[in-house]
């Protein structure tokens, strides 16, 4: 038996690699991503324009904007000379903030009392414009601590970012994309490549061969593995040396992660082909499958944000656990134990897909 | 050739088409061989034409030529005195074309696609009634109008696709391969409705590789090649080979060996069996082959038969192949079995629902005989064959092959069995040698064995050129024999072969059953079902199913015997595969025919005011026409539903409650070392933050653990000598806030809430103190639009414009090229249809269905999901609008492009899906992202319409932002519909 499964998985590979359009399916995506994402992909704000409304003509309101302009979130800097300007700037999205100084600002500072200033936050983009007004805060705090006044108080509190000292979005990115890119993989490999031998007729080939519905299932999910495997890797050499993210866990653990992940996976995919005739029917499905799977997978937004009952659905998304995998082995440096935490449900919804698609399969046949 | 009679020219009227030195080339094949090369013919009004030819000769391409659907690279054609380069309009109105795949919708029903072709084909109004009664009574089809297309047998959809063809009342009509797959029944009566039309006068060219049915046209085109090898009266062909025709009969022993014999001998040009004898055609009249060395046995005898059409055929291309066979040779001799019979079906009966698709079935294979499952389409031939290899569980009965149960033990039993499929089913995208070597591995071979099986595959098919070619790229004739060498390399002793010559011309045919007949020597068993009534002769033992029943079972000649009269002296095989059937039917008078419920025979009754609009123009019609269709087509795919509906709406709910930016609710642990009351204020200020969630924890080592197994996403130690250093205002500091940097959003959010919540506890202290804090600077942030910063407000927005992209780009993506895969673009672009009525079709359903889906999902955003809408519902409708032609733009080009489903998909996710998701600005703040990407940005349609719905829902009617957001989408939209446009052809090349 173990000599046909190997065939079957020697033929498996030769198809994806040999036909111009599949390799072609699991390469770009993953240049694409790998270039596209790390770059795209990004909730932090820079290059942002900022406005500014200054009917001050003190030198603190001056002194202030030159340091909004030193910041890197904000190198062009917009002057607003009326509020209809204010209004038009928002309106049309030529700034993503504005902030307004009013007449009396370096005058109140100057004699001891609060100046007010406004920041005026485009609703629409709210998230990117509530991390610039965070910045803004930011320097005029630092500003503040540097004034001759007398009642300020110094921060007590030092602030650490662990794991990722900076804040740099894309140590976030990349951990996530391992996941991303190898799920696209493995279910384009197990799901279409059934539906295909469907419509080919060779399915039925490999029904009456002495070939029984486990191996042949065993026989799609291997070469799913290693093409899965080639890929992560990939993603990963390029986290490290391109992107140059510290690796923090064990490679060891992270690979048999990744094994576990994509046996999970190939279940899906096989559960996705066990009821498709077409490929055009498997590729929808994968599609519905992929687009809320990874929505919800903690990529785009935590999994803490997301309401119940839809964060108790997440738990059988294989996606989420993963991502919290491979964040973990890769930023954390998690041990056994902490990956065991998410890994265990993986190997849940494996059995559970896996034996989905078995019977499922089996009643097709009989 | 006998086109170049000086008389023909002054008849040029006689003639429906006149092909001159015609030569056809594809770019993309081999430029030696032209796929036509100088062809030059004349053919005759009013007749039937047959083009014959083995497979690959160009038929299909000079059908295609002579419809006008590709053009020339050299030469001249005259269809119906027209020039298809010129007048392709009017050429279009003359001409009936039914395509190789018949060109049917499968998911429209029989009225609908023939509602749908009078449209296309301008058949007046008043008209119909009359023309659909006609054409149902005379297809016989008026019981199934209401049953989709896809779920008639093959009798039916090529009766049905003749129908559609003869629509319109063409003066040409044109078929390619009819009567593939189809049964005798079923192509007896196709050419009785042929016959029909001719006497109307119609001129038919009817393709084929069945040369008995090339025997039954006026005149002939037998093309190899490319090229023309004779053209005029079949009978004429066949008068070259008058007396050259031999029978042996009366044959003692094995009619196989004697035919073996014969091939070697030099006199012998071709031969068959015919059931208990053997043809031949020999190469010269009256030299006989020596009946001795036959081995025929004493009474043996030959008599000169009547020639056919198949042998002229043989010898016009110079003889069949030989008889030996290098693939027999290999193989080893089947060991005897002590089983009298090594296949057996007893009772087999296979119910679907309520219908009985065979009903216990009985039969015996003894070893090392062919036995032959006949029947007419859906008589459930294919679920016997599939039940005996196993592929199908019987409801009742059971199948063993050698003693072996196929439900007990599959993979013993298939372990004997070789299976070659219809179609041949083999790995189009490996090599040769890989196929051999994935089937020999399945099959368990290995090692040597496997290193030594393979090699003498190669060495009797010749596979050696094309060892690394890919399968799809060989001959029909050499896949055949791949295909069998798959099936035969693990030397079962029972073989099975479904169909295996259908569509194969009688020369590779011949091939493959000399290689049959070697292995039945050897003892192999062999089950085949066919339609081919020349291949049931090879059968030692026939049944044939119908109804689901084996009606008769014996030799192919006992059958003959069974049915021979008066009327009929000699019988084919055909005469009592037909006669059987008829009496079974007249035995059984109740006779269950099966028919449709509804027996509606027009069921369009569309309102008057709508037809006098319609009737106006043909244009329109055309075009309504091919949008109902569409329509149609849309509504009966779930997987379409799936996409447009189901999708839509999980997303819309996901972006809308499960995609969240506003991090409320935060854990963060709380260490405090130290118990002043100082340190337990400071620790109070925390937990009434209203953002954070905060849970105290006894140590650092605790909150470490809890921080990196992500359960907090942050923590605050409070060190022991807080109150001590408090008044100190320079130091270390007492407190750290540490933030969980691995989900960098979040960590963001952490921190400016911990200050937050360290300046309200300054605030607080300041004012206890006694000296209250006065900041010098008060900022005052103000949210416009989103007033709370709610980021569903505008993830709703922006993710509408995400379902408008699936719907807009994904879906049509999918439709053009599924027209071009299944074939009935052929069929389309025969009818009259013009280039912008077949683009407008596609993109009005398209368009309604986003409209449709944009106000179900404006609906649900503002009542369910609570987004306000401050704009006006006029300029949403513009901007999806002009939205919408962006992305139905893009899908209708990639899918005209690619003219394959698979591709068109990916290109579309990558293309159209990816950057409306990462490139649009709707949750990814355009401004972050590098300068090169900005750029990309502002080509990508979504950008605008992100920002102008962003807009719409919480800014109102932002005239110029709408303005100008519009206007490139306007340009985007002209530009890929105009290059759609000119994707779009209205030929195949």
């Amino acid at each position: 038996m173990f000599q046909r499964i190997l065939a079957l998985i020697r033929k498996e590979l030769q198809a994806q690699l040999r036909d111009k359009d599949s390799r072609r399916l699991l390469i770009v995506p993953v240049i694409l991503q790998l270039v596209l994402f790390p770059f795209a992909a990004t909730l932090e704000v820079k290059n942002a324009t900022l406005a500014i409304y200054n009917q001050d003509s003190g030198k603190n309101s001056i002194e202030l904007m030159e340091r909004f302009s030193k910041a890197k979130a904000f190198p062009n800097l917009k002057i607003l000379h009326s509020v209809n300007e204010v209004s038009d700037t928002i309106n049309n999205q030529r700034a993503l903030l504005v902030v307004s100084f009013p007449s009396d600002f370096s005058r109140k500072i100057v004699a001891h009392k609060t100046a007010s200033l406004q920041i005026i936050i485009d609703g629409r983009r709210s998230n990117a414009a509530q991390i610039a007004a965070g910045y803004i805060q930011n320097i005029v705090q630092n500003y503040e601590n540097e004034l001759p006044s007398t009642n300020t108080i110094k921060s007590v509190a030092v602030i650490r970012n662990w794991f990722n000292p900076n804040l740099e979005y894309q140590w976030f990115i990349l951990p996530c994309l391992i996941a991303l890119i190898t799920t696209i993989g493995c279910l384009i490999v197990t799901a279409m490549s059934v539906a295909r031998e469907r419509e080919q007729g060779t399915f039925e080939q490999l029904l009456v061969s002495p070939l029984n519905t486990a191996s042949i299932m065993f026989g799609k999910t291997i070469p799913a593995l290693m093409i899965a495997t080639v890929q992560a890797t990939i993603i990963l050499l390029a986290a490290i040396w391109i992107y140059r993210i510290p690796f923090q866990g064990s490679i060891v653990l992270l690979y048999f992660s990744l094994l576990c992940y994509g046996v999970s996976l190939s279940g899906i995919g096989l559960l996705i082909s066990s009821i498709c005739g077409t490929q055009q029917q498997a590729f929808l499905g994968v599609f519905g499958f992929l687009m809320p799977a990874i929505m919800l997978s903690g990529y785009v937004a935590p999994i803490e944000n997301i309401p119940e009952p839809l964060r108790s659905i997440t738990w059988f998304n294989p996606i989420r656990h993963f991502i919290v995998i491979t964040k973990g082995i890769y930023l954390k440096g998690f041990d056994f134990a902490l990956v065991w935490h998410d890994l265990w449900p993986l190997l849940i919804i494996a059995s559970i897909t896996l034996s989905l698609a078995y019977f499922i399969f089996k009643r097709q046949t009989g | 050739m006998s086109t170049n009679n000086p008389n023909d020219i002054q008849n040029q009227h006689d003639f429906a088409i006149i092909l001159d030195d015609v030569v056809k080339k594809f770019p993309a094949v081999d430029e030696t061989e032209p796929a036509l090369s100088h062809i030059s013919a004349r053919i005759k009004k009013g007749c039937i034409t047959g083009l014959v030819g083995p497979d690959g000769a160009g038929k299909t391409t000079l059908i295609r030529i002579i419809a006008g659907l590709l053009t020339l690279t050299e030469g001249s054609v005259r269809t119906g005195g027209l020039d298809p380069d010129k007048d392709l309009d009017r050429l279009r109105a003359i001409l009936g074309y039914m395509p190789q795949k018949f060109g049917l919708y499968e998911d429209l029903t029989v009225m609908e696609n023939l509602v749908l072709y009078a449209d296309l084909r301008n058949v007046a109004q008043d008209e119909r009634r009359k023309v659909f009664e006609q054409l149902l009574d005379f297809t016989d089809l008026k019981k199934f109008t209401a049953r989709p297309a896809g779920k008639l047998s093959g009798g039916m959809k090529q009766k049905l696709g003749l129908a559609c063809a003869l629509l319109g009342n063409p003066q040409i009509l044109l078929l390619d391969e009819p009567s593939v797959g189809v049964d005798p029944i079923a192509r007896r009566e196709l050419w009785k409705m042929v016959d029909a039309l001719l006497k109307k006068g119609i001129t038919v060219i009817w393709s084929t590789s069945y040369l008995d049915e090339a025997e039954l046209c006026d005149e002939v085109l037998l093309m190899h090649a490319g090229k023309i090898l004779y053209s005029g009266k079949p009978s004429e062909l066949t008068a070259r080979v008058k007396d050259r025709s031999i029978q042996i009969r009366n044959i003692e022993g094995n009619h196989r060996i004697v035919l073996q014999h014969a091939l070697r001998m030099k006199e012998v040009m071709d031969g068959v069996i015919q059931g208990k004898y053997v043809r031949l055609l020999l190469r010269e009249k009256n030299h006989l082959p020596d009946l001795e060395s036959l081995q025929a046995g004493s009474k043996a005898t030959l008599i000169v038969v009547p020639p056919r059409f198949e042998d002229a055929f043989i010898d016009i291309l110079g003889g069949g192949p030989g008889g030996d066979s290098e693939l027999a040779k290999v193989m080893k001799s089947v060991a005897k079995s002590e089983l009298t019979s090594v296949i057996e079906a007893k009772a087999l009966t296979k119910q679907f629902g309520t219908f009985i698709a065979t009903d216990h079935i009985s039969f015996a294979v003894k070893r090392g005989t062919v036995f032959g499952l006949l029947g007419p389409n859906g008589a459930g031939k294919s679920t016997t064959f599939k039940m005996m290899c196993g592929l199908l569980t019987p409801t009742s009965g059971f199948a063993h092959v050698l003693g072996i149960d196929l439900q007990k033990s599959p993979s013993q039993a298939h372990q004997q069995v070789g299976y070659m499929a219809q179609k041949f089913s083999l790995y189009s995208d490996l090599t040769v040698k890989q196929n051999l070597e994935f089937f020999a591995g399945i099959y368990g071979l290995h090692g040597k064995n496997k290193i030594q099986k393979i090699t003498e595959m190669i060495e009797a098919f010749d596979f050696k050129p094309y060892l690394h070619a890919n399968a799809s790229e060989l001959s029909l004739g050499f896949k055949q024999r791949l295909s069998l060498a798959c099936a035969i390399m693990h030397e079962p002793p029972i073989l099975f072969l479904d169909e295996p010559t259908s569509g194969v011309d009688p020369i590779t045919r011949r091939e493959f059953w000399t290689h049959i007949n070697g292995l039945v020597r050897k003892g192999v068993t062999v089950m085949v079902t066919t339609h081919f009534m020349d291949e049931a002769e090879y059968c030692d033992y026939v049944g044939l199913v119908y109804r689901g029943k084996l009606i008769a079972t014996g030799t192919p000649d006992q059958l003959k015997e069974l049915v021979t009269n008066k009327k009929l002296p000699e019988p084919t095989m055909e005469d009592a595969f037909i006669e059987l059937i008829m009496q079974h039917d007249k035995n059984n008078t109740q006779n269950p025919t099966e028919t449709d419920a509804a027996m509606t025979i027009l069921p369009l009754k569309t309102p008057s005011i709508f037809n006098r609009f319609v009737s106006q123009s043909d244009s329109v019609r055309r075009w309504l026409a091919l949008c109902r269709k569409e329509f149609y087509q849309i509504v009966r795919d779930p997987s379409n539903i799936l996409i447009a509906f189901i999708l839509p709406m999980v997303m819309l709910f996901i972006y809308g409650f499960g995609i969240n930016l506003d991090s409320k609710d935060l854990r963060m642990g709380i260490v405090l070392q130290d118990t002043s009351s100082e340190a337990r204020r400071f620790e109070d200020a925390f937990f009434a933050s209203p953002y954070l969630q905060m849970t105290s924890m006894p140590t650092l080592a605790e909150a470490t653990k809890q921080l990196v197994a992500g359960n907090i996403r942050g923590f605050v130690a409070i060190q022991s000598d807080f109150s001590k250093r408090l008044p100190l205002s320079h130091g270390i500091s007492p407190v750290q806030i540490i933030t969980d940097g691995a989900e960098t959003n979040t960590a963001n959010f952490v921190t400016s809430y911990a200050v937050g919540a360290q300046q309200k506890w300054q605030e607080i202290r300041g004012i206890e103190t006694g000296k209250p804090l006065q900041a010098p600077i008060n900022i005052e942030t103000r949210y416009w639009f989103n007033p709370a910063a709610i980021s569903r407000n505008y993830i709703v927005p922006g993710s509408i414009a995400i379902i408008m992209t699936v719907i807009g780009a994904l879906l049509t993506s999918l439709v053009v090229a599924r027209e071009w895969e299944r074939g009935t673009m052929e069929a389309l672009l025969s009818t009259s249809i013009t280039r912008l009525e077949f683009l407008f079709s596609k993109l009005m359903p398209y368009y309604l269905l986003g409209i449709f889906s944009m106000a179900v999902c404006w609906l649900v955003a503002i009542t369910l999901l609570g987004t306000p809408f401050c704009g006006s519902l006029i300029f949403l409708f513009i901007e999806t609008s002009l939205f919408l032609g962006c992305a139905l733009g893009l899908g209708l080009c990639l899918s005209t492009a690619t003219r394959n489903q698979f591709n068109a998909a990916q290109a579309s996710l990558n293309l159209a899906f990816l950057p409306a998701v990462m490139l649009s600005g709707f949750i990814f703040e355009i401004n972050s992202m590098p300068l090169a990407v900005q750029a990309v940005t502002y080509l990508m349609p979504p950008r605008y319409f992100v920002a102008s719905l962003q807009t719409l829902f919480l800014a109102g009617n932002v005239a110029e932002l709408l303005f100008k957001n519009g206007l490139f989408l306007l340009v985007f939209a002209i530009l890929l519909l105009g290059l759609t446009a000119k994707l779009t052809r209205r030929r195949l090349d």
